[in-house]
Order: structure tokens, then sequence, then C-alpha cells
């Protein structure tokens, strides 16, 4: 074995190490700001943990209970199996991972300073009087430096009110949000900013914000209240927004003739598991002002309203399916 | 299965030992039916892994490579068919009836399968306080009074289970 291969042992062993130390109900805040320093030392830390990440989603993806009944039933059976399979001189299986699109949450939100779990909504107030409130499982690291107060925002969506109507924080300090697509600069007040899968999406709800995507060569993007962004890293398309961008910061997900898959989408932000609907169902036009902070409640109102029934494998298992 | 291009190595493979491999799974399993399924699927693994496809043009002896990557289908096939009736089993013993669609279902297999396989070979108690904790969502105390041992133990588990895993998840593929 190379140096390099058994290095890398090393560290997948380390972060296997951090990840039972994470995952105990024991855990410490100290632990976990040395968990976050020991991902911050090296980048093949935070590669090891990549791969700690795509374990622990995929094992999300199987309905708890019934998964485990079956590998239990599976390994009672493992020793007669095994009698069937011994004329073949059994070699090793290498695993044969990777056929499943895993929804892999960025490594840094799991060392981000500021951050919510899913349906949780947080409100912090930031130096120099910035209202900023998260939405449900965002992440986000602040650094303050002279001249900027920095929002890094990794996942998720925030909402931002500057103090003043300048977008300014001090006198001589700018607020700025990063993403991985570009910068956002706010020239007024209000704003939202949501990180899309190669997107960021921004909506200003007052005055105006400037947009830099990271490799337009310096080009930027002015919107005004009541537009909405989506921004690359190479370029930003406008269009204006009739929904109520911020309403999720009051509880609510408002909808306005959206077709049902949507609603869908967007509910599922708020819950552990997965929740989708049949494909039969996914055009049905839907409007109203939903839950977020009970969203099985929203689940029941669509089923009020339209030829839809709830299907439960468990409360993180849920498809929506045509009940006629 | 696409391997009309005849100049392909793999396409030469196919036409000389595509026969040779079906009677030889056929002895092995008893069943020509299933035999026919499985060459198929070993040529079909070949074609699909870019590591494997590379390798056939420097092949001294093709046909022992071949029966090294046909016992691997046939483990994978019986590992599935096992879990898959493990897997019906457990839906008959939830306490509620369920209905789960078939894409569902080809999903929640597959990736039962890989976990199954990555846990392979791991104590049983290891394997136990993983799953526990993941499927089960139960905090280190109940595994260990779940499993009658330390908590420090279930701790240890769950490292030696991730470390397990995730070595297997960076090996190149076969």
């Amino acid at each position: 074995m190379s140096d390099t291969q058994a290095a890398r042992k090393d560290t997948l062993r380390a972060a296997a190490h951090w990840y039972a130390l994470l995952c105990s109900e024991d855990v410490t805040e100290k632990q976990k700001h040395a968990h976050a320093a020991w991902l911050a030392e090296d980048p093949a830390h935070v590669q090891a943990w990549q791969q700690v990440e795509k374990l622990r989603q995929q094992l999300q993806m199987i309905p708890g209970a019934p998964s485990l009944n079956a590998l239990q039933i599976k390994q009672r059976q493992d020793h007669s199996r095994r009698a069937v399979l011994r004329g073949f001189a059994l070699l090793a299986v290498g695993s044969a991972l990777g056929s499943l699109a895993w929804q892999r949450a960025p490594v840094e939100s799991w060392m981000a300073s500021h951050r919510t779990a899913r349906g949780e909504r947080r409100e912090y107030t930031l130096a120099g009087g910035t209202q900023l409130v998260l939405n449900t499982a965002t992440a986000l690291d602040v650094v303050e430096t002279s001249t900027t107060q920095l929002i890094r925002l990794y996942a998720g969506e925030i909402f931002i009110r500057t103090r003043n109507g300048t977008g300014k924080v001090a006198a001589a300090k700018t607020l700025q949000v990063h993403t991985e697509q570009g910068t956002v600069v706010p020239l007024g007040t209000v704003f939202t900013v949501r990180k899309l899968g190669t997107s960021t999406q921004v909506t200003v709800l007052e005055d105006e914000v400037e947009l830099i995507p990271q490799s337009a060569g310096g080009k930027t993007q002015r919107l005004v209240a009541g537009e909405q962004a989506q921004m690359s890293s190479v370029d930003v398309e406008v269009a204006t927004v009739s929904d109520q961008a911020d309403s999720w910061t009051r509880g609510l997900l408002v909808a306005v003739d959206w077709p049902l898959s949507r609603l869908v989408a967007e509910l599922s932000r708020y819950r552990t598991g997965v929740l989708r609907c049949a494909p039969s169902i996914a055009g049905l036009r839907v409007s109203g002002a939903f839950p977020i902070d009970d969203t099985d409640r929203a689940l029941q109102a669509i089923a009020n309203a339209l030829p839809v029934s709830v299907d439960r494998l468990t409360q993180y298992w849920v498809t929506l399916k045509s009940s006629e | 299965m696409p391997v009309s291009s005849e100049n392909t190595p793999l396409a030469k493979m196919y036409s000389a030992h595509h026969g040779w491999l079906q009677c030889w799974l056929q002895r092995k399993t008893g069943c020509s039916w299933q035999a026919a399924d499985l060459a198929q699927d070993t040529f079909l693994r070949i074609l699909t892994s870019p590591s494997n496809a590379d390798q056939i043009s420097k092949l001294h002896e093709p046909r022992s490579f071949l029966t090294t990557i046909a016992r691997r289908v046939w483990v994978d096939f019986v590992r599935r068919d096992a879990l898959e009736k493990a897997w019906l089993e457990a839906l008959k013993q939830q306490p509620e009836p369920v209905f789960i669609s078939p894409e569902e279902q080809a999903l929640i297999l597959e990736t039962l399968f890989q976990v199954d396989e990555m846990l392979e070979g791991l104590g049983k108690k290891v394997s136990q306080a993983f799953l526990l904790c993941h499927l089960e969502g139960l905090r280190y105390a109940e595994i260990a009074e779940r499993l009658g041992v330390s908590v420090s133990s279930v701790k240890k588990y769950m490292a030696k289970a991730t470390e397990h895993c995730l070595l297997l998840m960076c090996e190149e593929p076969l």
C-alpha cells in the first residue's frame, strides 16, 4: 500500500470516529467545534466527510422500521444462504455504490456558525442591527472584516432587513451575501436569498440590490423591488414576482395557481424524510396559504381541497396519490 | 445487449466465449434459463464498468476473467433475491398495511441491497448498533441497553461500522 493510500485510510478512520462522536446524544458544543476545526485543517478531511454525508443520506432514503426488519430477517437467513453459495468459492464483493442520485447537503453546512434544522426557523440580529432570518435547513457563516459584513450562504434561504435604507451596516461597512454563484450587495433594505441546486435566487422586497455573478467578468445586474432573479455563476435571469416571497418568515407558504408538484416540493423542504406526489396528479392547480410549521396539516388541507389522498409508509415516507 | 459493433474487444469476447460461459453457469446453477440471464448480466457488467472494459484487450485468460465476474453477478443475484423476500416478509409484519409503488419499491430495495452489502463481514453487534442508530433513530444509551453492552462500546461499534462502509465506498469499484 502506498503512503497516499495509507494516509487516505487514516483520514477515513478519523472521519468515522468523528461521526460516531457526533451521533452520540452526549456530544458537547466543544466537540462540535473541534470537529469543525478538524474539517478546516485539510481539504482531505472535507473530502472524507463528504463520504460520511453520502452514507448518511443513503440511509435516510429507506423507511426505517420495515428496512431494519428486512435486514434482520435476511441476516438470520444468511447462514442457510451461504450453503448455497459455497460451491462457488466466494470472493469478497466490492461495493456497487453510485447508482442512486443522493441529494447531498454541502459539507460546509455541518460546520457553519448559523444553521437551522429542517422545519426550523430562526432569527438573529447581527452587529450593526441587520435582521437576519434563516428558513428551514439553512447554513451560513457570518464573517466580519473591517470593510464588510459578509454572509456566506451554503444552503437554504435567508431573509435580510438592514437597519437603515442604504444597505450599509455602518458608515464604512457594506453588507454582502456570498453564495457559490456570486455576490449579492444590498442597496436598500429588504430582500431574500435562496440557494437552489446550481443557482441562487434573489427576491427584492424593498429598494434595490446588485448581483455580481462569480464568473461574469465583473458584469453586474441591478434588481428592484418586486423583481426576482436566478443567478448562475455566469449570468442573471430576471422576472417579476407575484408570490409573497417572504411569507415563510410568518410561517406560511403562499401558492398562487401552482402545480401541485411545486407545492409538494416546497412543502418537503420543511419536513424530514421523503414527500412526493404521484405523476398523475402533479399538474393539478392549487392556490392557498399553507402552514409550514405543521406540514401534516398542510397535507390535510390539500387532501380536502383536491381529489388527492395522503399515503404514509412512515411519517418520513409520504406520497400524495389520486383518490379517484 | 449493445455489443453489435463487431470489432470491439468486448464484441469479440462475446462471440468467442458467451456460449461457453452459459454452459459453465448452467453446470453451476443447474438451470439453463437462469444461466442465460446470468451470462447476459455478466457481459452487461463488463460493458458498464469502464475499468473492466479497458482490461479486456490485455487479457491472457479471458475465461477466468469471465468466471470471476460471473461469480460476482451470481452472488449479487442470490443476495438480492434473499433481500427482496426478506423485505416482503417485513412489510407483511408491519402493524398497518403498507402501499408502496413499484418505483419506490425498486429504490428501497436497491438501497437496502447496498446497505446490506456494506455491512457484510461486520460483527453482528456492530452492524446492529449501526442500523438501530440510523433506521430506528435510537440513542446510544438505548442501543447499549438493547444489545447488552456499554455506551462506550456502542460508540466504538458506530465508528467501526462507519469506517468499514467508508472504506468500501472509496474503493475502486470492480
